[in-house]
């Protein structure tokens, strides 16, 4: 129905099995690498799943730290009010970020363009001062600490950082391999005719409307997921995981990676993190060359790190 | 009492969103630009101001609109460094995704021109909140029933409705002001009639530049200036555009003042913490019920 067939989950299923290899001797290379590995798959995934909006559907977001921030809030607070397992209030804060996705994805449906990423910009402020402003739900700017990390199975004891980074690499690849064979998918086709020509593609008779609400329910979930990960991981939360300008850096990995690739997401995640971690001793300078990064990518390599990737692959073939 | 005092604030503070809005609708009327770096501009008219008072001395708002000028020119470099280029990308664009990459384009290019903005102000100014010295402030004005406020203030409403004004006047009848309009009207029938368009774009910056620090300058005396200023504006300038109808010169002044008033309205009584909510939700309301803007005339 979906039109996945086992040839396609096969081929793309080795390219994840390099990673795995490449990715599980990490933790041997010490605690802070191992911890900035961590942070790096969580964004990976959250800018991944931004692209099935952005690059995919062409639906410019400016809010998604949002719903990374409902995911964090939900899950925190089922596990420390009602001792709900972290297992099972991850999962259930990615729904609810879902929940938050169709409040904003519905009402937003006819949009476009700059109207679009204005109303999404919007409703991002508008979580980040909800959660500032009910202190008796999220205790407001003072943000949550001591939240219960994820329960350990048998020996395994998920409070250290090596035990932590194999379930959140679990969780990454498993979630871009999803969200690969989405973009692979019938659904993932007719999210880009949406992108291409959306008169077009309802002319043809797809459902647009719906479509574009899928997009925003799939997209906004791993967002939501991610954010309990990290909630539980870090054990603090504060409103300002969802600020606008974590909605920008969260956007400016989708972009400067490459949008509608949904790997140039994950190296966008990498290299501004990276970037981030480098640049840690020049704090003053540090956004002055992050602007200008974002600015000469958008300038002379639109198509991002990916594309830059791609063509130096093609001259190193040649 | 309280409520008369809140509708004058609203009033006053709606003529400065009013002369924000109107910079970033025009740019966006005339080049199809949403402008995410409009607050930095607005937030360098505030240094510029400051540090032209602290060099060559005198009030600041004097000063206001040689900073304005000056941030004008700022933001015709800009323009023809940065965005000329997409411009005439734009022009061959055809198809629904191609505008859309265009938008993209133009909105994070703007988005990293902000980021460079902020860093570059806490850089050259730093990052303690500085407050433009002005003896206008300590003057007060008193009006009957118990009002009273500063004639800082009072000036500040003066040269934002007579900024309104001349810019409406500008645009309405001289033949600079016609050219912009029918640009942001029709480029191509533009060009055919004798506009040169880019000379047109780089007016319209200037103004849009222009306008949003002459508000800085002129509100640099009464709040604090500090690099994240702009930030705090930005969004802010987006709700009042896209309520009065993006690319609508008269309908973001009206909504200007109604978000203005609105904000004040509802900081007195639904309580200070939910008064930033308050124009989010009006820009909802309208977005959903009359996308075009309240006057209409806005591009979908």
């Amino acid at each position: 129905m979906l039109g996945i067939t086992k040839d396609i989950v096969l081929r793309i299923a080795k390219y994840y099995l390099v990673a795995l290899i490449l990715l599980i001797p990490i933790p041997l290379a010490g605690d802070y690498i191992t911890h900035v590995t961590i942070l790096v798959m969580l964004y990976a995934v959250t800018a991944a799943s931004l692209d099935i909006l952005v690059g995919y559907t062409g639906r410019l977001s400016l809010g998604h730290a949002a719903f990374f921030a409902v995911g964090a809030y939900t899950s925190t607070l089922l596990a420390m009010n009602w001792g709900v397992s972290p297992w099972v209030g991850i999962f259930l804060g990615g729904l609810m970020a879902s929940v938050f996705g169709l409040i904003l994805g519905v009402p937003s449906l006819k949009l476009r363009g700059p109207y679009l990423a204005i109303s999404t910009l919007g409703f991002g402020i508008i979580v980040w001062l909800m959660l500032i402003n009910l202190d008796w739900l999220t205790r407001g700017p003072l943000g949550i600490p001591g939240i219960p990390p994820l329960p350990g199975i048998g020996p395994i004891d998920f409070r250290s950082k090596v035990a932590f980074y194999y379930v959140a690499l679990a969780f990454t690849l498993i979630s871009i391999f999803l969200l690969h064979l989405l973009t692979k998918s019938r659904i993932g086709k007719i999210l880009m005719s949406i992108r291409e020509d959306e008169d077009a593609a309802l002319s043809v008779g797809v459902d647009v409307p719906l479509f574009k609400v899928y997009a925003f329910l799939i997209a906004t979930f791993f967002a939501g997921i991610s954010g309990g990960l990290y909630a539980h991981y870090l054990r603090y939360i504060s409103p300002e995981i969802s600020t606008l300008g974590e909605s920008i850096y969260i956007l400016s990995m989708t972009i400067i990676g490459g949008f509608g690739t949904l790997i140039g997401p994950v190296m966008g995640a990498a290299v501004l993190s990276l970037l981030q971690e480098l640049l840690r001793s020049y704090l003053e300078y540090r956004y002055l060359i992050y602007g200008m990064l974002i600015i000469l990518v958008m300038k002379f390599f639109p198509s991002g790190i990916y594309g830059i990737v791609q063509f130096i692959l093609r001259k190193v073939r040649e | 009492m309280e409520l008369l005092e809140q509708i004058l604030f609203g009033l006053m503070i709606g003529g400065i969103y009013g002369v924000i809005g109107v910079g970033l609708t025009m740019i966006f009327g005339v080049m199809r630009l949403s402008n995410f770096a409009h607050g930095e501009f607005y937030m360098l008219g505030a240094y510029f101001t400051y540090t032209f008072v602290t060099l060559i001395g005198g009030d600041p708002f004097l000063l206001a609109p040689l900073a304005a000028i000056a941030v004008g020119a700022v933001g015709i470099v800009i323009n023809r460094l940065l965005f000329k280029s997409l411009y005439e990308e734009l022009k061959e664009a055809k198809g629904a995704a191609a505008f859309y990459f265009q938008d993209l384009k133009f909105i994070m290019l703007t988005i990293g021109l902000s980021i460079l903005f902020v860093d570059l102000a806490l850089v050259l100014w730093g990052p303690i909140p500085i407050s433009i010295p002005s003896p206008l402030t300590k003057y007060i004005v008193k009006l009957p029933g118990d009002l009273s406020f500063s004639l800082a203030r009072l000036i500040a409403f003066v040269v934002a409705i007579a900024t309104l004004v001349g810019l409406y006047a500008f645009l309405k009848f001289t033949k600079t002001g016609r050219a912009i309009r029918a640009t942001a009207q029709n480029p191509s029938a533009a060009m055919l009639v004798g506009v040169n368009i880019y000379k047109i774009y780089d007016i319209t910056m200037f103004l849009s530049t222009g306008l949003a620090a002459l508000a800085g300058g002129i509100l640099g005396p009464i709040y604090n200036v500090y690099p994240t200023m702009g930030l705090d504006v930005v969004a802010k300038a987006f709700v009042v555009v896209i309520t009065g109808g993006m690319g609508n010169v008269i309908g973001s002044i009206l909504a200007g003042f109604l978000i203005g008033l609105a904000e004040s309205l509802g900081g007195l009584f639904l309580g200070t913490e939910y008064k930033q909510v308050v124009a989010f939700v009006i820009m909802i309301i309208v977005l959903w019920v009359r996308p075009e803007g309240i006057l209409g005339g806005g591009r979908k």
